[in-house]
C-alpha cells in the first residue's frame, strides 16, 4: 500500500475535525510447526495484512478492513462510529498533547526466522522428538512471528516498526495407571519466546535436553504426590514469570482498575487507594520495561505511537503505579506507560502488558538459593493456572517439585499445586537470586479484551524463595 | 463495508484452489463482517466495525500436509499462499495413513438450511444505538455500571478442493456479554442468538444490574462442601474446559482424555448427557466444517456412559472411523486436532429457578478462570465464582457472599447431580474459534467442594 493512501486517510481524519486519529497498517506473518511422535502435526504459515483506523470525536470509533482499496472511506466510517458513540461515551476524554514521533524501530534480529527453510526446522524438531525415546507423546513446537507496522497520526507521528518474536519447545507426556504427566523444556507451548530471530531459537538445545525431559516425565508417573501443607518453596524462572504475569502484570493494567475490562478478564485489587501500600516484601521491585533488548514484549512505540520506556510498578515492596495508555494515565492521574497494544490490524489498541520484570536480588545462583534452604520444595514450570478476577486468590500447578533437604535436592514429587493471596504471597518472598540467574521468559498467548486479543509479553526474573506457602 | 456473500466466497475459493495436478489442494474461504460496541465503566468505550477475509490453502502430498493462511486475495497473493502450502507439504515427511481430502460423496450431505438474518447482516445504526442505550440505562436503574460487548456478525464460508468438492454456506449471529458492577458486587447477562432482534439488551442489562445490586455487599463465608445450584453460564465455563481436555480425537489417541478407552463404560453420573449437536444446534450454524465435511451429532457421554469424540478426516482415518465434520485449524494457535463446535449439556425436567430443590446451599451465577489441566483423566478443575454468589436457606436467598475457589474432580462431582433445568441457555465461548459455542441448563450438585476464599488475607 502506498504511503499516499495512508496519508489520504490521515488527512481525511484531520478534515473531519477529530481530536485524535491514527491510521495503522499492519502486516503479520506467523509460522507454527508442530511435530508429534516424529510426524508433522501442523505446518502452518499465515499472512494477514490490513488497515485499522481509530478516531476520537466525542467518543472512540474504530474501523478495520483488509480491503485496502478505499482507505478514505474507512476513515469516514471510523469517524461516524466515533460520533455515534459520543452520547454514551465518557463525558470527557482527555488524551493530552503528545510530541509527534517519527522514525523506525526493529527487533534485534541476526537471522530472520522466515528465511530458515521449513524442512530444516522440521528436521530439527523430529530429531528432538526421537531423542526423547520411549514416552507416550513426544512433541516439539516452534513459533515465529513478524509484525510490521506503519502508523500515521493526526498529531504528525509517522513511525514504522518491525517486531520479531520466536521460540521453540519440547514436551514429553507419559500416561500410566490413570496418571498423565508432562515435562517440558524450556517451558510448554511456545517455549521461551524472545524478541529476537532464529539465532535465539538455535540457542535452545532441544535435542540435547530431550532425553532428560523424557526421563523426568517417566519418573513423574512413579513419583509420590507432593505432601499437602505449608512449605518453603523456590519457584524456578519459568514458573515465577507466570506468577509475575498473573499476580502483578494483570492487576496493574489501568483499564482493569477503571472497570473497563470487567466483562472478560475482570477488575483489579490495586485501586488508587492502594498506591504506596504494601504489595510484597522489601525485596520485591517490579517494573514495566517496554524497551528491554530482545524481550518478547518490546517495541519502539506502542500502538498509539507513544515511545517505549520504563515505569516502576512496585518499589521496595510498595505498590507504585500502573500500566497505562494516554487516556487511562490521565484518568488515573498516573505516569503514561506506553502500554497500548493491538494484536492485529483488526484490533483496537487496549492497555496491555509489556515486559513486566522482577529486579534481581542478592541470593546468587539457583544452586546457591537451594543450598541456603534447609527444607523446602523447588517448583518447576507451569502446568495449570487460575486466579480470581481481582487477582488476589491464585492457584498454580507445576510440572514437578524437587524436595530440598539440608540445602540439597533429594527427591521428586508429582502434581505440586500451590495457592495463596497475592499480597501475602509476595510478602513472604525472602530471597531472590542475583543477576547471574536473571533472564527473560517470553509468553505468546496472553488473552484479554473483548473482542478477545492475544499478545506476546515477557517477564525478566531470577528464581525466588517464598516462605510458608500452602500446597494442596 | 460489504456484507459477506456466498457467491463471492465460492468464487474466491475456486480461484484460490487453482489447478494443481500433482497434489491434493483445498481452499477454504471465510469472510466475516462484525459490528460491535465495547462497554466499560458504565459508558460506551468504543464502537467498531471489522471486515475481513481469510483464505486457507491446504495441500496434501503423499499424506504430508501443509497449510497457509492469507488475506491477500490478489491472484499473486493466492498463488503465493498455494505455493507455500505445497512447499510445506512436500518438505514434510509422507504420512501413508492420512486419508487425504474428501470427495463430494465422502463429505456427506450437509443439512439444507440457511441460518441468515438480513437485518443482522446489514445492521441499523439508529436501532443498535438505541439498544445499547437501553442496556446501559437498565443497569443504571440498579445503580450499576455496565461493561462488556455487543456484537453482530455475518459470515460466509466456501470450501473447494481439486477432487470436485465445492460447498458454500453462511450464517449470522448476535452475542452479548454484559457485566454490571455495583459496590463490591457484579452481575452478568449474556446470550448468543442467530439474529440481532432476538437479543434483548434491555433485559440483559437489567438482569446484570439486578444481580450486581443484590451482591453489592457480600459477606464472608467459609470454604467447604456446599450443595450448589449452578446457573447455565457457570456450567458453560466448565464445558469449555471439558471440551478442551477431553472431547477431541487427539486427546483420546494420546490417552490423556477422560474418554480414552472408556467407550461404553460408566464414567460419571447417569444424569449427564453431553453431545455436539452438529447441524442440529443453531449456535454457530455453519453446517459443514472447514474441510467441507457435513457436521453430524456426536454423543460424548450418554446417561453417564462414555461415547465417541469429534473427528476430522485425518484423525478418523487413524481411528478407523469416519469424520464427524470437526476439522479445526487456527491462524493464531496450534490447533491440536479436531475440535468441538456446539457442545450441549442435555437438559432435564426441573422447571423454574430450582431454589426450592436446592434447599440450602449456594447459588452460583458464573465461574471464572477455570483451569482443567490439573488431572485431565478425572476432569479435575479449579476456578472461582464471580458475578454473584448467594447463600440460600430453605429455598430462599438470604445473603450475598464473597467469592470462593472450587477444586473438584468433575466426573465425580457430576455423579452428585440432583437436578437439571429444563431450559438451555447458549453462550459463545471465549476461545470461540477453537472450541465453538455451548449450551447448558441449570445444574444442581450436592456437596460441591470449595477449597478457598478470594479475600486479600
Amino acid at each position: 500500500m502506498s504511503r499516499q493512501v495512508l496519508e489520504s486517510a490521515r488527512d481525511r481524519l484531520r478534515d473531519r475535525g477529530v481530536v485524535l486519529g491514527e491510521v495503522r497498517l499492519v502486516e503479520r506473518r506467523l509460522e507454527w510447526i508442530q511435530v508429534r511422535n516424529g510426524k508433522v502435526e501442523t505446518c502452518t504459515q499465515t499472512l494477514s495484512r490490513g488497515l485499522g483506523i481509530r478516531a476520537l470525536h466525542g467518543g472512540w470509533g474504530f474501523a478495520a478492513s483488509d480491503n485496502l482499496s478505499d482507505a478514505v472511506a474507512l476513515a469516514d466510517r471510523a469517524v461516524e462510529l466515533a460520533l455515534s458513540a459520543a452520547p454514551m461515551a465518557y463525558s470527557e476524554i482527555d488524551v493530552g498533547q503528545h510530541e509527534p514521533q517519527t522514525g523506525h524501530w526493529a527487533s534485534p534480529v541476526e537471522q530472520d526466522p522466515f528465511d530458515v527453510p521449513v524442512d530444516e526446522k522440521i528436521g530439527w524438531l523430529i530429531e528432538a522428538t526421537e531423542a526423547m525415546g520411549s514416552v507416550d507423546v513426544a512433541a516439539a513446537n516452534t513459533m515465529c512471528l513478524k509484525r510490521t507496522t506503519h502508523l500515521l497520526s493526526t498529531e504528525g507521528s509517522d513511525i514504522t516498526q518491525e517486531q520479531v518474536v520466536s521460540g521453540v519447545s519440547i514436551r514429553a507426556t507419559v500416561v500410566k495407571d490413570g496418571l498423565v504427566q508432562h515435562r517440558t523444556w524450556p517451558k510448554d507451548g511456545e517455549g521461551n519466546l524472545a524478541g529476537r530471530g532464529w539465532e535465539h531459537v538455535r540457542t535452545q538445545d532441544i535435542v540435547g535436553m530431550a532425553p532428560e525431559v523424557a526421563e523426568e516425565a517417566r519418573q513423574l508417573v512413579l513419583a509420590p504426590k507432593v505432601p499437602a501443607g505449608l512449605h518453603d518453596i523456590i519457584l524456578d524462572g519459568a514458573q515465577l514469570s507466570l506468577q509475575i504475569h498473573e499476580s502483578c502484570g494483570h492487576p496493574v493494567e489501568g483499564d482493569r482498575v477503571l472497570g473497563e475490562e470487567m466483562s472478560l478478564a475482570g477488575g483489579s485489587f490495586l485501586q488508587p487507594s492502594q498506591r504506596g501500600e504494601r504489595y510484597g516484601s522489601d525485596l520485591v521491585h517490579l517494573y514495566a520495561e517496554s524497551d528491554s533488548v530482545g524481550a518478547a514484549g518490546s517495541f519502539g512505540w506502542d500502538d498509539e505511537g507513544s515511545p517505549s520506556g520504563r515505569v516502576d510498578l512496585v518499589r521496595e515492596g510498595r505498590f507504585e503505579g500502573w500500566l497505562t495508555g494516554r487516556e487511562s494515565a490521565r484518568r488515573l492521574g498516573a505516569p503514561h506507560a506506553a502500554a497500548m497494544r493491538a494484536e492485529t490490524w483488526a484490533a483496537m489498541p487496549i492497555v496491555r502488558m509489556v515486559n513486566v520484570n522482577l529486579a534481581p536480588g542478592t541470593a546468587g545462583s539457583l544452586d546457591d538459593l537451594v543450598a541456603s534452604t534447609e527444607r523446602g520444595l523447588l517448583l518447576s514450570r507451569n502446568r495449570a493456572w487460575s486466579i480470581d478476577q481481582l487477582r488476589l486468590n491464585f492457584q498454580f500447578g507445576c510440572e514437578a517439585a524437587y524436595e530440598i533437604v539440608d540445602g540439597e535436592i533429594r527427591g521428586l514429587f508429582r502434581d505440586p499445586l500451590y495457592t495463596g493471596k497475592t499480597p501475602s504471597f509476595w510478602g513472604s518472598c525472602d530471597a531472590i537470586c542475583g543477576p547471574e540467574a536473571w533472564q527473560q521468559w517470553g509468553w505468546a498467548f496472553c488473552g484479554k479484551g473483548d473482542p478477545p486479543q492475544i499478545m506476546h509479553v515477557s517477564h525478566g526474573c531470577a528464581p525466588a524463595r517464598f516462605r510458608g506457602v500452602r500446597l494442596l | 463495508m460489504s456484507v459477506p456473500s456466498r457467491d463471492m466466497a465460492l468464487m474466491l475459493a475456486t480461484s484460490a484452489c487453482g489447478s494443481v495436478e500433482d497434489a491434493q489442494i483445498q481452499a477454504t474461504v471465510e469472510q466475516v463482517q462484525s459490528r460491535y460496541a465495547r462497554l466499560g465503566a458504565g459508558v460506551l468505550l468504543h464502537r467498531g466495525e471489522i471486515s475481513r477475509s481469510r483464505v486457507i490453502l491446504r495441500a496434501i502430498v503423499g499424506g504430508a500436509e501443509g497449510i497457509s493462511f492469507t488475506n491477500d486475495i490478489s491472484p499473486e497473493g493466492l498463488a503465493t499462499a498455494r505455493d507455500q502450502a505445497l512447499a510445506s507439504a512436500r518438505r514434510a515427511l509422507p504420512d501413508p495413513e492420512h486419508p487425504g481430502l474428501p470427495t463430494d460423496e465422502q463429505a456427506g450431505v450437509p443439512l439444507d438450511v440457511d441460518p441468515w438474518d438480513e437485518p443482522t447482516a446489514v445492521g441499523s445504526f439508529d436501532q443498535e444505538t438505541q439498544a445499547l442505550q437501553d442496556a446501559l440505562e437498565a443497569a443504571r436503574a440498579h445503580d450499576a455500571a455496565l461493561a462488556g460487548i455487543v456484537e453482530h456478525s455475518s459470515r460466509a464460508r466456501a470450501v473447494v478442493n481439486n477432487l470436485g468438492l465445492a460447498r458454500v454456506g453462511r450464517c449470522t449471529h448476535s452475542r452479548a456479554r454484559l457485566i454490571a458492577s455495583c459496590g463490591e458486587g457484579s452481575g452478568h447477562g449474556g446470550a448468543l442468538e442467530g439474529s440481532r432482534d432476538a437479543l434483548d439488551l434491555r433485559a440483559l442489562g437489567d438482569k446484570a444490574g439486578r444481580i450486581a445490586a443484590l451482591s453489592k455487599a457480600p459477606e464472608d463465608i467459609e470454604p467447604g462442601r456446599y450443595d450448589v445450584l449452578l446457573e447455565p453460564e457457570a456450567v458453560i465455563e466448565l464445558l469449555e474446559w471439558i471440551s478442551m481436555i477431553g472431547l477431541g480425537a487427539q486427546s483420546v489417541s494420546e490417552g490423556t482424555s477422560f474418554l480414552a478407552e472408556k467407550s461404553g463404560e460408566r464414567i460419571t453420573g447417569d444424569r449427564v448427557t453431553l453431545y455436539d449437536a452438529g447441524p442440529e444446534a443453531d449456535l454457530l450454524p455453519v453446517v459443514f466444517d472447514a474441510e467441507g465435511v457435513a457436521r453430524r451429532r456426536v454423543d460424548f457421554v450418554v446417561n453417564g456412559v462414555g461415547g465417541e469424540v469429534v473427528h476430522d478426516r485425518r484423525s478418523a482415518g487413524l481411528a478407523g472411523c469416519s469424520s464427524t465434520g470437526h476439522w479445526r485449524t487456527s491462524d493464531s494457535f496450534p490447533a491440536n486436532g479436531p475440535g468441538t463446535e456446539a457442545v450441549i449439556f442435555a437438559p432435564g425436567t426441573d422447571s423454574g429457578p430450582m431454589l426450592d430443590k436446592l434447599g440450602s446451599g449456594l447459588h452460583v451465577q458464573r465461574f471464572h478462570y477455570v483451569n482443567g489441566f490439573l488431572d485431565p483423566k478425572k476432569a479435575r478443575m479449579t476456578g472461582l465464582t464471580r458475578d454473584g454468589l448467594f447463600e440460600v436457606r430453605d429455598g430462599e436467598v438470604v445473603r450475598a457472599v464473597k467469592d470462593l475457589r472450587f477444586t473438584e474432580d468433575l466426573l465425580e462431582a457430576f455423579g452428585r447431580i440432583d437436578g437439571l433445568g429444563d431450559t438451555l441457555h447458549s453462550v459463545a465461548g471465549f476461545w470461540e474459534d477453537l472450541y465453538g459455542a455451548f449450551a447448558a441448563p441449570r445444574v444442581l450438585i450436592r456437596d460441591f467442594l470449595f477449597s478457598g476464599r478470594c479475600t486479600a488475607n
